[in-house]
């Protein structure tokens, strides 16, 4: 008995087999005009299939053409110079375009709406042939240029996209002469066309594929194919040689798009399209298969023994096909014996190979997928964004859905200038968006709330949030400011109008002089310090250093700050305490050091209610003294004691607002003792009261060189 | 809607009060001023009509303009607080008028003088 232990020796087997067939030729001939039938029927179902899908891609390529013309007319209209005009443009850019240009016709960009890359008005170039980023631009720009039509350009891999994607370009004329003026060239992602018909619902056995003129893949149900693969035998029906080089009965249409041929085919494998045909065949082989009684049943042994792992194998890869490409981590597929022997247990095992590559690469793809779906949604949302809201929601909901944690990256060009540069981040894809203008604050605190609550890291966080602080401050100082000045404008307008009709008498008229005056001087006390620290921080307040007496002016400033309306009216006791190891004469500004005692001491009035407030002066060494302001006041919370010096902050407990004032007088009286050479510092308890501290030396000039002198010791 | 009682002016600043006092009862109009909410609030059933401030000590402007509504008293808002949400908001809470100070006397005249047609 021969041994059939390879493929080869058992097909010979078969062969010999179907050799016999055509002893009941009759009978097969019946089977053959079914056959016919049944070929006619499938070229018909799939003609049907390859028109109705070439129906619905056409539709989408004309809308292509028509989502691109409204894109033309709103950018054409764009005032260029203005970026604020470029972000009106904004909505009328789909979604489906990675990227427009409008170029003129020296080839110089005049706008460029990107989704790819960052692109700021500073950037635009003239496009160029010998630039690899402009390989899909400058071809387009230059038919255009030639022939002054719209130009379509064949489906080409974008290597910065990785995706399938299709140039279009139209001629914009100026609309007076009518003569060309400028060019818009598009990238148009195919890849929507590609998961439509990916998505097509098809019989068994049966594809539907798109290639262009030149049989060329561009749609497919598998898109490593994409590009890469070409259909070889260019028969438009039939019987033809498939996609994947196996039989099949096929139709196609073709669809016209511009300078552009697409080819819409579908297919169906011949051994399902006419499994029913070649059962006829078969039954008519039954007779013949009957005449050869040996030969059939050694037939039946060797088809048996050949057959099972082959049906298995391939009801295998059937059941991989279902998929469709949808495969997660954990899916397996059970699959003949592994130990079977010979050709077949080898293609086995190569099967079992290549399903684990096919599942690794299609759960690669998936998560590729979803991250770069949920990028593309991040930048439309934030892109065509409009107002604050629009960023937000967006911003939220893209965030929510997505997979991977983003890193917001708000890039700053000066300190508060954050741009939504928001680039999000995952893996190894990196996505910019730029609106083209610097973040509102608002909007910067948007982003900055929303991200962290959405699992978000914000780069530059840190420098985020001092901006926020630094604007709220000014925004609420300006508000105080602004509520402190009307109220003394309220009354010296109105008693100046009142005045004025000379209705009232004599004495009335010089009552409401004098208020003039004092809301006056209110207005001036508001508006001091907001110009001294103008100064302060320009660089042009400059000190008057002369040597005066210490104590004298400490008297002078405790005297005038006695009649304090605080003080008066509160009736709290002012005390003074000047230690007699005091310096005599020092060399500092006289009239700094009265302003910072006044600054101290109006405080000090302000925040007492009752008790009494002392200032205390002593000698700390020969070269430094010491002034204190000891208030019984309501105190400063620990959290507030080193902001109490900040600008614009005032300490508002239901109380600190009702006592109006700039909230610059710490702010100020720091500054100025740090000029001086010396430092000032806070020791509070809540309820009980608060300390300013003033540390000074004697001689300032003296103390800067004996700075500098410890300095020039220590190298 | 005809209210004859006196105008009550509820303002924490005594300088404003005083110019809004000369000011309208230069026009002929009978008024009060009160410094704070708390102080006015018992004469509200009487009132013509109020000239609110809304920074007050103690209750605000926008509570009195609540028991304003509540008695049927129109009130007329008079706030340094320059913002127009203010304005919308007065609206809303049912003010009269509403005006940010540095106040127009005249036009505070001419929106009082509506009211009493």
């Amino acid at each position: 008995m021969i041994r059939f232990s390879t493929l080869r020796s058992r097909l010979t087997l078969a062969f010999m087999l179907v050799s016999l067939a055509p002893l009941a030729g009759a009978s097969i001939a019946q089977g053959v005009a079914s056959f016919q039938t049944q070929l006619a029927e499938t070229i018909s179902i799939e003609r049907a299939q390859a028109t109705r899908l070439s129906a619905d891609v056409s539709a989408y390529l004309t809308g292509f053409e028509a989502q691109l013309a409204t894109a033309a007319k709103t950018i054409s209209a764009l005032d260029i110079a203005s970026s604020q005009s470029l972000l009106a443009a904004l909505p009328a850019y789909p979604d489906s375009f990675q990227e427009i240009s409008l170029l003129n016709k020296t080839g110089q960009e005049l706008v460029v709406l990107s989704r790819l890359r960052i692109v700021r008005p500073a950037d635009y170039k003239v496009v160029s042939a010998d630039s690899p980023e402009y390989q899909a631009v400058y071809p387009a720009f230059q038919a255009v240029l030639e022939q002054n039509k719209p130009y379509y350009s064949p489906v080409f891999f974008d290597a910065a996209t990785q995706e399938p994607t299709l140039t279009l370009a139209l001629p914009i004329d100026d609309p007076l002469t009518g003569n060309l003026q400028n060019i818009l060239v598009a990238q148009a992602r195919f890849q929507p066309v590609w998961t439509f018909v990916a998505s097509l619902a098809v019989a068994e056995g049966e594809r539907v594929y798109i290639t262009d003129q030149t049989g060329r893949l561009v749609a497919d149900v598998n898109p490593s194919l994409v590009l890469a693969g070409t259909r070889r035998d260019l028969q438009k029906e039939g019987l033809s040689e498939g996609l994947t080089g196996s039989q099949v009965i096929l139709a196609e249409q073709e669809i016209l798009f511009g300078d552009q041929v697409f080819v819409v085919v579908a297919e169906r494998a011949t051994s399902t399209a006419l499994s029913s045909a070649y059962n006829s065949v078969l039954i008519a082989a039954g007779a013949a298969l009957l005449a050869a009684l040996v030969s059939t049943f050694m037939g039946i042994l060797a088809a048996r023994s050949l057959a099972s792992p082959i049906l298995a194998l391939s009801q295998a890869v059937g059941r991989v096909a279902e998929k469709r490409g949808q495969f997660t981590a954990d899916d397996t597929i059970a699959l003949p014996s592994l130990q079977a022997r010979g050709e077949i247990g080898s293609l086995t095992r190569d099967f079992a190979q290549m399903f684990d590559q096919l599942r690794l690469a299609a759960i690669d793809r998936t998560q590729d997928l979803a991250r770069r779906e949920t990028l593309a949604k991040l930048s439309t949302s934030l892109i065509t964004a409009r107002n604050r809201e629009e960023i937000t929601t967006g911003f939220c909901l893209v965030l929510k859905e997505s997979l991977g944690a983003y890193s917001v990256v708000l890039s700053n060009h000066a300190p508060d200038d954050f741009h939504l540069a928001v680039a999000a981040r995952s893996g190894t894809y990196s996505l910019a968006i730029d609106r083209g203008q610097p973040l509102t604050v608002e909007e910067l605190g948007m982003i900055s709330t929303a991200a962290p609550l959405l699992g978000t890291r914000l780069d530059n966080l840190a420098l985020v949030e001092e901006v926020l602080r630094a604007d709220r401050m000014k925004t609420e100082f300006l508000a105080t400011m602004s509520h402190e000045l009307r109220t003394p404008l309220n009354a010296i307008i109105n008693f100046a109008l009142l005045i004025q009709k000379g209705s009232l008498p004599a004495e009335k008229v010089s009552e409401l002089i004098d208020r003039i005056r004092a809301n006056g001087l209110t207005l001036l006390n508001l508006v001091n310090p907001v110009l001294d620290l103008a100064k302060i921080d320009s660089g042009t307040y400059k000190l008057v250093i002369k040597p005066f007496l210490l104590r004298e002016i400490l008297e002078d400033t405790i005297k005038n700050n006695a009649s304090l309306e605080g003080f008066l009216k509160k009736k709290i006791e002012l005390i003074q305490e000047l230690s007699p190891d005091l310096p005599h004469m020092v060399n500092l500004d006289k009239e700094r050091l009265s302003q910072v005692l006044t600054n101290l001491l109006s405080n000090a009035s302000k925040f007492t209610k009752q008790g009494q407030v002392t200032i205390r002066a002593f000698a700390l060494s020969s070269a430094y003294f010491c002034v204190e302001v000891e208030d019984t006041g309501i105190g400063i919370p620990p959290n507030m004691m080193n902001r109490v010096f900040e600008r614009f902050t005032q300490v508002d407990q239901g109380f600190g607002r009702a006592q109006g004032g700039t909230g610059l007088g710490l702010t100020i009286a720091k500054q100025l003792v740090e000029r001086m050479g010396g430092t000032i510092t806070l020791k509070s308890t809540v309820g009980v009261g608060s300390t300013f501290s003033i540390k000074l030396p004697v001689d300032v000039e003296q103390a800067a060189s004996a700075t500098v002198f410890e300095k020039v010791e220590l190298r | 809607m005809i209210n004859t009682g006196p105008i009550l002016i509820i303002e924490d600043d005594p300088d404003s009060a005083e110019a809004f006092r000369l000011g309208l009862e230069g026009a002929g109009y009978v008024c009060e001023v009160f410094g704070s909410a708390e102080e006015a609030l018992p004469h509200l059933s009487t009132a013509g009509a109020l000239v609110l401030d809304l920074a007050l000590p103690g209750m605000d402007g926008w509570g009195v303009l609540k028991e304003a509504a509540a008695h049927n008293v129109p009130a007329v808002i008079v706030s340094a607080f320059h913002d127009p949400d203010v304005a919308d908001q007065a609206e809303r809470k049912g003010a009269a008028g509403s005006f940010p100070k540095p106040v127009n006397l005249e036009e505070l005249l001419a929106c009082l003088s509506g009211l009493k047609t």
